[in-house]
């Protein structure tokens, strides 16, 4: 899909930030979490990438490097800088990550959710839960480590069962993750 | 993906310059880059701090050093804690006896500064980037940039004071890993957890107490000091007395610096002794608060999952480190390197003039900041829905969707809140927001995005949309003598290019926006205008706005500013009838409360 640059008309890619001709930003380009970042759709990924590439991209778009800029400019710069904030958060944090593989595949999540309500899942986690609450100061770090260890292990299956499109476990495992995580915290 | 350029500045070999404001509870700090050199500006007295103080009597205006010590008890301190609750309300006093607000007092302080500013810079250059307290919300952030404003500063950017100390840290003694920013001043406390890695300062997250300082060490000592000393009931102490005496005592700790025991004659409240100092009775004093930033410390990084051997120092700001025990107390709790090396008075202006350097010529640097409080909407039960959560990377922009509870409900009020409990009434409100004109429908089907956007002055920007108009509705604001976030953002952002405007036209822009907002405001009540009021009296209303209207084409600040307030005249009638009570109150009486979908 082609279309022109708004300054200098020069035609630009839909996929191009900046126009090759001009090198002004461009309004609107759509961000894809995954893409933008060069990470591969997967739910082990890798964080020093990540990371490198996100001060990289900020580097290009944050609005400290568009001043005295068009306020045009200005705003695109603010959004995509904004989105780039928002994808890193979302990537960065596995139960928002194996959620957005999920959505990304086309699966809707909101239907989901509703079926694992009642599951034993609950009474797994209720578990957990009280065995920390009442667990004295050196026994608690001891639950932590091993809720640690159970949080990898889900995290390695949740990447097989993706090879195998199975969503639905997928949703299951990101519900338990999520319930995990708020014990660590 | 194609690379940015930076433009060059057109035919102009001149680098542009950009001050470094710390505008500081206690002391103020102007500094500038030029020549690749940053040079502090110096008052008239050459002083590189400069007291935030103001003295007005008799006609007179003094400021910072130029008030001596007998007109210093009679001096407004501390103006920037009046920052924290309503700045518009005009509690002090001016030098014609006018009644004036904190914000006001904080311009003329700003127009101090900027006389200082002049007189050192042989060009003139009033872009600025000026220093707020991490853990400043966000009425108190844009009415610091407001005052500044209208003292004639173009801010380019607002930055978090601890912040700022960092990136002069880092760029100065390039520093790299991680870093616990310590920054105590006379009136707020902040703190903040950074990564340094080569050009990139990233703030990790950022915590603090926007009324804890060295103003309470000297009154916590002063109090001990009296019990100790002298048999008398504080509170029937005169409080110029009692100010007088926390002044005295200010003298007292800073002697602590340099010697731990010694004696001095004091008079207090006419009571004549010879008192022996000692500095473990200080330490003692101040405890209970150095305790206290340190659980705050630590719960900081608890909730950033940061321990204590991930820290590779401890960065000091503010004039209140110099405090021996504080230093003492981090070390035994941290057990990591202290950083004390450079002037914990001056390190955040450094920054801040390195950072507007950067920001008007261009650089290889990038600061990455987050937002302190949590941003929400009240939904009903007077419960706070998080949109953005704290310490959140800026700019971040948020959208959440919002229906009708009523059928045909054509107006709906979005109250925001700001803080991190559960319920509204314990987080701050920055103001409610009236969407009206709604298509009348069912309970539940309209579909309103409301939208924050916090840019990275940490400034947040309210939009709301009624998606099924596709229109984007307009905001009627609830205001009363105060200026929007919104309207402030405009203020910053309209076509003030030129420096050198006067503040008549910077009058002249917040006259034409109270205007517009009440011409908006009697729009929307325009009904019951027509039914409750008299003919002739809506007839007044009418042509009075139509006259308003007409002014705001042309340049007119009194002539604004009369119409404005003949129109509020005329508008009192209706609204005693209506509610009793002064007209902006009103707005927002009628809106049903909103749900969330």
């Amino acid at each position: 899909m082609e279309k022109s640059c708004w300054n200098c008309k020069a035609s630009v890619s839909h996929k191009d930030f900046f126009c090759r001709s001009c090198k002004k930003i461009q309004e609107n380009v759509e961000i894809n979490e995954f893409e933008i970042f060069s990470i591969d759709k997967k739910v082990l990924i890798d964080f020093d990438i990540l990371e490198k590439n996100y001060l990289k991209l900020q580097m290009l778009f944050h609005p400290n490097k568009f001043i005295g800029l068009s306020q045009r400019e200005i705003e695109a710069s603010n959004k995509y800088s904004s989105k780039i904030n928002e994808s890193y958060n979302l990537l960065k944090n596995y139960v928002n990550r194996i959620k957005l593989i999920i959505e990304k595949s086309g699966v809707s999540i909101i239907n989901h959710e509703e079926t694992y309500k009642n599951s034993e899942l609950l009474e797994d986690i209720m578990e957990i839960q009280e065995e920390f609450m009442f667990a004295e100061v050196d026994q608690k770090k001891k639950i932590k480590e091993k809720i640690k260890k159970s949080i990898d292990q889900i995290l390695f299956d949740t990447e097989e069962l993706y090879k195998k499109r199975d969503y639905d476990q997928m949703l299951n495992n990101s519900i338990r993750l999520s319930y995990l995580s708020k014990i660590l915290n | 993906m194609n690379l940015l350029t930076i433009e060059e500045p057109k035919n102009n070999k001149e680098k542009n310059i950009c001050l470094g404001i710390d505008f500081g509870t206690t002391n103020s700090v102007c500094s500038v880059i030029t020549d690749e050199k940053i040079s502090f500006i110096k008052d008239e007295k050459n002083n590189e701090l400069i007291p935030t103080l103001v003295y007005y009597k008799n006609g007179i205006k003094k400021f910072g050093n130029n008030i001596n010590e007998k007109e210093v008890i009679d001096s407004i301190k501390s103006i920037k804690r009046k920052f924290l609750k309503d700045p518009d309300d005009k509690i002090f006093l001016n030098e014609n006896e006018q009644k004036i607000s904190a914000t006001e007092v904080a311009r003329d302080f700003f127009i101090y500064l900027k006389s200082l500013c002049d007189s050192f810079l042989e060009l003139k250059g009033y872009d600025c980037v000026l220093t707020v307290p991490a853990y400043y919300d966000e009425k108190a952030r844009s009415e610091i940039m407001r005052s500044a404003f209208l003292a004639g500063f173009n801010i380019k950017r607002l930055i978090n004071e601890p912040t700022s100390a960092a990136f002069a840290y880092g760029i100065e003694k390039s520093k790299t890993g991680t870093f616990f920013v310590y920054d105590l001043g006379g009136g707020t406390f902040d703190i903040s957890i950074l990564r340094l890695s080569e050009g990139v300062f990233k703030v990790l997250g950022t915590s603090g107490d926007p009324i804890l300082g060295g103003d309470d060490f000297d009154s916590l000592y002063a109090n001990y000091l009296v019990k100790k000393n002298f048999d008398l009931d504080l509170k029937k102490i005169d409080s110029q007395e009692w100010k007088r005496f926390i002044s005295y005592v200010k003298k007292i700790k800073e002697n602590f610096e340099f010697k731990n025991n010694f004696e001095e004659n004091v008079t207090f409240n006419s009571i004549s002794k010879k008192i022996k100092f000692n500095k473990n009775e200080f330490n003692e004093s101040i405890y209970k608060l150095v305790h206290k930033t340190i659980n705050i410390s630590k719960s900081l990084c608890e909730e950033l999952n940061i321990t204590d051997e991930e820290i590779d120092g401890i960065i000091l700001v503010g004039g209140s480190t110099r405090c021996e025990f504080v230093k003492e107390v981090l070390e035994e709790k941290f057990n990591t390197k202290i950083y004390d090396d450079t002037n914990p008075d001056l390190v955040v202006s450094r920054g801040a003039s390195l950072h507007g350097n950067d920001l008007i010529n261009g650089s290889k640097n990038l600061l990455l900041d987050v937002t302190p409080l949590s941003l929400g909407i009240e939904t009903i039960g007077g419960l706070m829905e998080k949109v953005i959560s704290r310490n959140t990377p800026i700019p971040a922009i948020k959208e959440q969707i919002f229906t009708t509870s009523e059928n045909g409900q054509t107006s709906l009020k979005i109250k925001i809140l700001q803080g991190e409990r559960e319920t509204s009434e314990n987080n701050i409100s920055l103001g409610e927001f009236i969407l009206s004109g709604l298509e009348p429908k069912p309970a539940g089907i309209p579909r309103i995005i409301v939208r924050f956007s916090i840019d990275v002055d940490g400034i947040l920007v309210i939009s709301a949309l009624d998606e099924s108009s596709g229109v984007k509705e307009d905001l009627i604001i609830k205001t009363d003598d105060k200026i929007s976030i919104n309207d402030l953002k405009e203020i910053v952002e309209s076509s003030i290019k030129n420096a050198e405007e006067d503040i008549n036209y910077r009058m002249l822009i917040e006259w034409k926006i109270k205007a517009k907002k009440i011409i908006n405001e009697i729009n929307y009540f325009k009904k019951d205008i027509e039914t409750l009021c008299m003919k002739k009296n809506v007839e007044n209303i009418s042509n009075l706005i139509n006259m308003l209207k007409k002014e705001l084409n042309k340049n007119d600040k009194d002539k604004i500013e009369q119409l404005y307030n003949k129109l509020n005249k005329e508008t009192e009638i209706f609204a005693e009838k209506k509610i009793g009570s002064e007209f902006s109150n009103l707005v927002g009486q009628n809106a049903k409360d909103l749900t969330q979908i």
